[in-house]
């Protein structure tokens, strides 16, 4: 069944309203003509260059960002023309994990109220209650239950990101935008972490949208990949599929093999030396 | 040496911050510890020096100097604490409502406070003053007004800075809005720099006030408001100057520990 819906999705900035004397022209779009659809459960990747509009349509799709033109339907509603009662039961249906993840926790609150957050908004559920939910969340991401007393400084990069994703489980959700949410781990955290998001997709039929400008790591995560350059989609590439656009085969080409011989072959290949 | 220069923070502000407590101490039992009616007229005792009955002396009309100090503190420290509380609390509201919904409405408050920060607070409260009439109710209100003017402009911006902090962001898709998102997000990481300016400010308001009693646009006669006793006090400068000089070094000594207040508060919060 579809979950998400992108049609002809189109973005400028600088939209605020201004008196007529302080109207300035147009800036550049920074998404054109965005159109794509996802299943429940699918994994669908995004990679471009920095700057080709992959976040700000992940912004969109969260609802955070109202696009220019073009309308995201998730589950078949209009995410910018329902009520705002409706915008909430959607809301819970719609997580994201950040990159940043120590810029997206409060620096006041401990890792236990970060967590408990949603449980807060959305549900009725006592003291002890919301404890035992995020005791499990933390043990669902293979994080100690002593740490919910802790500031979110004193984690390490990876427990961070962790969190992150156990706050973004805690409505049971049934598509997460994880717009580049291992591009700031090293590679094995990343590995951990691909693995944890596969199990949980796997357990809880979760469907994930995944923002990155790494191909290696999307292409391991995704079913589908959409390729971006200058804010359109340009490639939509099968899991196994061959890269034919040559913004993809940029892309491609920046990928260093892993053995120095290989390395200094390619290089030559893509320089035609 | 980080460690010390804290510690040294930490003791300076626990010796600012005694003092003030035992000065608003002193003026909320002022009526219990006042040796006479700071109100009462006998000018057979006028102008008597320092003694155990009377230890700051006797003014112009023989009323007991130490028990007008006392209650001065009332009318001074803890008017300008008043106007500083309620207008801190109307720029919250004001500031964080324009900041988060924008459009025409933010762009109308900005043109709007711009043309009143374009004249100087004490002209602004001035010309309200001059409006109103001089009493001690419309120095409230001539003061709140432009503070609010001041702050809320301020709190706007520091509101918009956070919008765009990721952890706002996280927060909106959690499901949190409104008032909840301010009092859960906002305030408790804007707190140390609006505790700073409000503590700080504390001592410019108590001196406005006391300005405008000086020049008769504040509070009236009787009323011993720290201004209004050097306002008093400069007619017999030449004979009694302790006068003038003990309502005076009280406002400097007031101003000043809330400066050194106000700036622990900003060390300890870098």
């Amino acid at each position: 069944m579809t979950l998400l819906e992108v049609r002809n999705i189109e973005m400028h900035y600088d939209q605020r309203p201004r008196p007529f004397m302080f109207k300035r022209g147009q800036e550049a779009p920074v998404l054109q003509k965005v159109t794509f659809s996802l299943q429940e459960g699918e994994c669908l990747g995004i990679v471009g260059q920095s700057g080709s509009g992959k976040s700000t349509l992940g912004r969109i799709i969260l609802g955070i960002e109202r696009p220019t033109k073009g309308e995201v339907l998730f589950q078949g509603v209009n995410l910018y023309e329902t009520t705002s009662k409706h915008k909430k039961i959607i809301r819970r249906d719609l997580q994201t994990v950040f990159q940043n993840s120590y810029h997206s926790f409060n620096p006041k609150q401990t890792i236990f109220e970060i967590i408990e957050e949603p449980f807060l908004n959305f549900e009725h559920f006592s003291k002890t209650e919301r404890q035992h939910k995020v005791r499990e969340l933390l043990d669902c991401v293979e994080l100690g239950r002593t740490i919910d007393q802790k500031y979110p400084s004193q984690l390490s990069g990876g427990q961070q990101q962790r969190v992150n994703i156990a706050r973004a489980l805690a409505l049971n959700p049934k598509l997460i935008v994880l717009d580049e949410a291992i591009s700031s781990l090293d590679m094995i955290l990343q590995k951990h972490i691909i693995q944890l998001l596969q199990s949980l997709q796997k357990d809880r039929h979760l469907a994930y949208i995944f923002i990155s400008h790494d191909l290696q790591a999307t292409r391991f995560m995704s079913d589908r990949i959409l390729v971006m350059q200058n804010g359109q989609l340009v490639e939509e590439i099968a899991k196994d599929g061959a890269y034919k656009h040559p913004a993809s085969l940029e892309l491609y080409n920046a990928i260093l093999p892993s053995h120095p011989r290989e390395r200094t072959m390619k290089h030559k290949r893509f320089c035609n030396v | 040496m980080s460690l010390v220069r804290k510690e040294n923070v930490y003791v300076k502000r626990l010796f600012s911050l005694t003092l003030l407590l035992i000065i608003g101490l002193l003026g909320l039992f002022a009526p219990i510890i006042m040796p006479h009616d700071p109100l009462a007229i006998d000018i057979s005792k006028k102008f008597l020096g320092p003694s155990l009955d009377y230890p700051l002396g006797t003014d112009h009309l023989g009323r007991c100097v130490w028990s007008r100090m006392l209650l001065g503190i009332r009318y001074s420290l803890g008017s300008a604490l008043i106007i500083q509380i309620v207008a801190i609390l109307l720029a919250v509201l004001l500031g964080a409502f324009v900041a988060l919904k924008r459009g025409l409405i933010d762009f109308l408050f900005i043109r709007i406070c711009d043309i009143l920060l374009a004249f100087p607070t004490l002209v602004l409260a001035f010309g309200l003053l001059g409006l109103l009439g001089p009493s001690l109710k419309n120095v409230f209100i001539a003061l709140i007004f432009t503070q609010l003017v001041y702050y809320s402009r301020w709190i706007r911006g520091l509101f918009i800075g956070m919008n765009e902090k990721g952890f706002i962001q996280a927060a909106r898709i959690s499901g949190t809005s409104g008032i909840k998102l301010i009092m859960r997000h906002y305030i408790p990481n804007l707190l140390p720099p609006i505790v700073t300016i409000v503590v700080l400010d504390i001592g410019k308001v108590i001196l406005e006030i006391a300005g405008f009693s000086f020049i008769g646009l504040g509070v009236h006669a009787p009323i011993p408001e720290w201004g209004m006793m050097v306002n008093e006090g400069k007619q017999y400068i030449r004979q009694h100057p302790e006068l003038m000089l003990y309502p005076g070094l009280a406002i400097v000594l007031v101003v000043l520990l809330l400066n050194h207040l106000a700036s622990s508060f900003k060390k300890l919060g870098q």
